[in-house]
């Protein structure tokens, strides 16, 4: 598979592994926002976002 | 910004607030995934330039999936106009109207691109005004939500003073009691209550005249078998909610691994149904521009979704009573902004925003259709009389995203083998036959393993790898 689809596959993927990370570190709150909630509602959007217009062609 | 049109239909925009609210966490991957589906298949789709281009796709099937994907949006038409009492055809004709007039107006095909600007304007106004009119910004209500010691009924709620219809919803068909509650039911009727007594259940059944109380114990659920008025009690729990803000905000409602396999059933089905819709050889790639303007779009409205989610959970923790449901959340201005006359004129806005957005998706997928010879005033047609039986949208739109999984993901991510062009049709027929047939067992004879539950809501499961597996097996080439 190409990189950039992997990619957005691995950024999606971090999700479900906070959903079970160990120690509830998902839970860790962050400016009183948990970090899944922040991964899941902001960082990982963004991010998927900005990978597709790194890798898409001019 | 065509392949976000196409994707950022209604029902899905709905779901995304709809999951937060009931799964908390957990409606977080379906956010994840309603801004990252239509991004990686902008990646994945083959560039029609190149060595064989994009595979043509089999129109049947194209049409098959746009067809359910409008009967899912006319369905949600239909959901409104219920929710504003008024009979289901009051929704569905105008908005069928709606988008055949949009086909038929000449100079549509130039301009409806301006209705997803103008559907993001009308949905994000009502979501500025109930952050204005809280004082807070979304975190600092997240933070408040998620140390709520419980989701209670307020003295000002509806349900408390005047009393609201409460009808099952989502296949949920009766209400759990945690603590002591008068309830006050104000229409004639029976009223079936399961009394647990000891670990006995027995179904109690009373007659009361409008107004007349009962008191139900922990334990005891009310049985729902129609939308009846309700009035409840202040400051008592509402039957429905999660058990505290903590266990909405950080845990999860199902087991673990059943957890996963739901999570691999709905990335599947919505990554595939993604490529599916951007998939077809009528439709170009989009332009780095095209995609920076529809991927801002899809955050803009993902922000949106948990804005919408947030406050409704902080405001209108009634939206849980009988299973949540995505007609019901136009309503939250009005929860929130009790009193204000302002709040009509606010879920009206939404209900354009949402319009808009339900028009674009059409003319989108009418040029989607273009591969299938065109059919668009049948498709509405026959969408818009399946639309009057009321069915889940959010049930129709997973059939529709994972038929496109199923059937046309594997032909446009591997492509027909060139030895053997009819492995194609092979594929297609496997993943077809699959996805009606684990669908159709799970209808017949509902399963009761958890596994197998999980399977038949997600027939992509098994469809869109045995698809796959024909191209593949018939991609490699023959022994001599």
């Amino acid at each position: 598979m190409r990189r950039g689809p992997l990619a957005l596959l691995l950024i999606l993927a971090a999700l479900p592994a906070l959903f079970l990370a160990p120690f509830d570190l998902g839970a860790v709150r962050i400016a009183g926002v948990s970090l899944t909630w922040w991964y899941g509602g902001a960082v990982g959007p963004l991010l998927a976002f900005l990978l597709t217009l790194a890798r898409l062609p001019r | 910004m065509r392949f976000v049109s196409a994707w950022a239909t209604p029902v899905l925009l709905l779901a995304v607030p709809t999951a937060l609210i009931a799964g908390g966490r957990d409606g977080l991957w379906l956010g994840l995934l309603f801004v990252v589906a239509p991004l990686f298949a902008a990646l994945a789709a083959p560039e029609p330039a190149a060595a064989g281009g994009r595979p043509s796709l089999p129109p049947a099937v194209l049409l098959l999936v746009v067809g359910v994907i409008v009967w899912a949006n006319l369905g949600l038409a239909g959901d409104v106009a219920t929710w504003m009492r008024g009979p289901r055809w009051t929704g569905i004709v105008p908005a069928a109207i709606a988008a055949a007039g949009l086909g038929l107006w000449p100079r549509a095909s130039r301009r409806w691109l301006w209705l997803v600007p103008v559907g993001l304007v009308a949905l994000l106004l009502p979501v500025a005004v109930m952050v204005q009119a809280s004082g807070s910004n979304p975190i600092v209500i997240w933070t408040e939500v998620a140390s709520q010691p419980a989701f209670r009924f307020s003295r000002q709620s509806p349900w408390v003073t005047e009393g609201r219809p409460v009808g099952p919803r989502r296949g949920l068909v009766a209400l759990a009691f945690d603590e002591e509650h008068r309830l006050t039911p104000l229409d004639p009727g029976p009223f079936r209550v399961e009394v647990n007594d000891s670990g006995r259940v027995q179904v109690q059944e009373w007659t009361l005249t409008p107004g007349q109380s009962v008191t139900l114990r922990p334990g005891d659920r009310l049985q729902l078998d129609g939308p009846r008025r309700l009035k409840f009690e202040a400051d008592k729990r509402v039957p429905g909610a999660p058990a505290s803000g903590i266990a909405w905000a950080d845990s999860s409602f199902v087991p673990r691994w059943l957890r996963l396999l739901s999570i691999l059933g709905l990335g599947l089905t919505l990554l595939g149904g993604a490529v599916a819709l951007a998939g077809p050889a009528s439709s170009a790639r989009p332009t780095r521009a095209g995609v920076a303007l529809g991927g801002a779009v899809l955050l803009a409205l993902l922000a949106w979704a948990e804005c919408w989610a947030i406050y409704a959970v902080r405001w209108a923790p009634e939206l849980y009573l009988g299973g949540v449901a995505g007609a019901a959340l136009l309503e939250l201005p009005g929860l929130v902004l009790r009193g204000s006359p302002w709040s009509p004129l606010l879920a009206g806005a939404g209900l354009v925003g949402l319009l808009a957005l339900f028009l674009a998706a059409c003319a989108a997928l009418r040029e989607r259709l273009a591969e299938a010879g065109g059919l668009w005033a049948w498709v509405l047609a026959v969408a818009a009389l399946l639309a009057l039986m009321p069915i889940e949208p959010w049930s129709l739109m997973l059939s529709a995203l994972g038929l496109g999984a199923s059937c046309l993901a594997p032909l446009v991510l591997l492509g027909p083998p060139p030895a053997r062009p009819h492995a194609a049709a092979w594929a297609v027929g496997v993943g077809l036959a699959l996805f009606l047939g684990v669908t159709a067992v799970g209808r017949l004879w509902p399963p009761a393993a958890p596994v197998a539950q999980a399977l038949v809501a997600y027939p992509a499961l098994v469809a869109a790898p045995a698809a796959a597996a024909v191209l593949r097996v018939a991609g490699r080439p023959a022994r001599a």
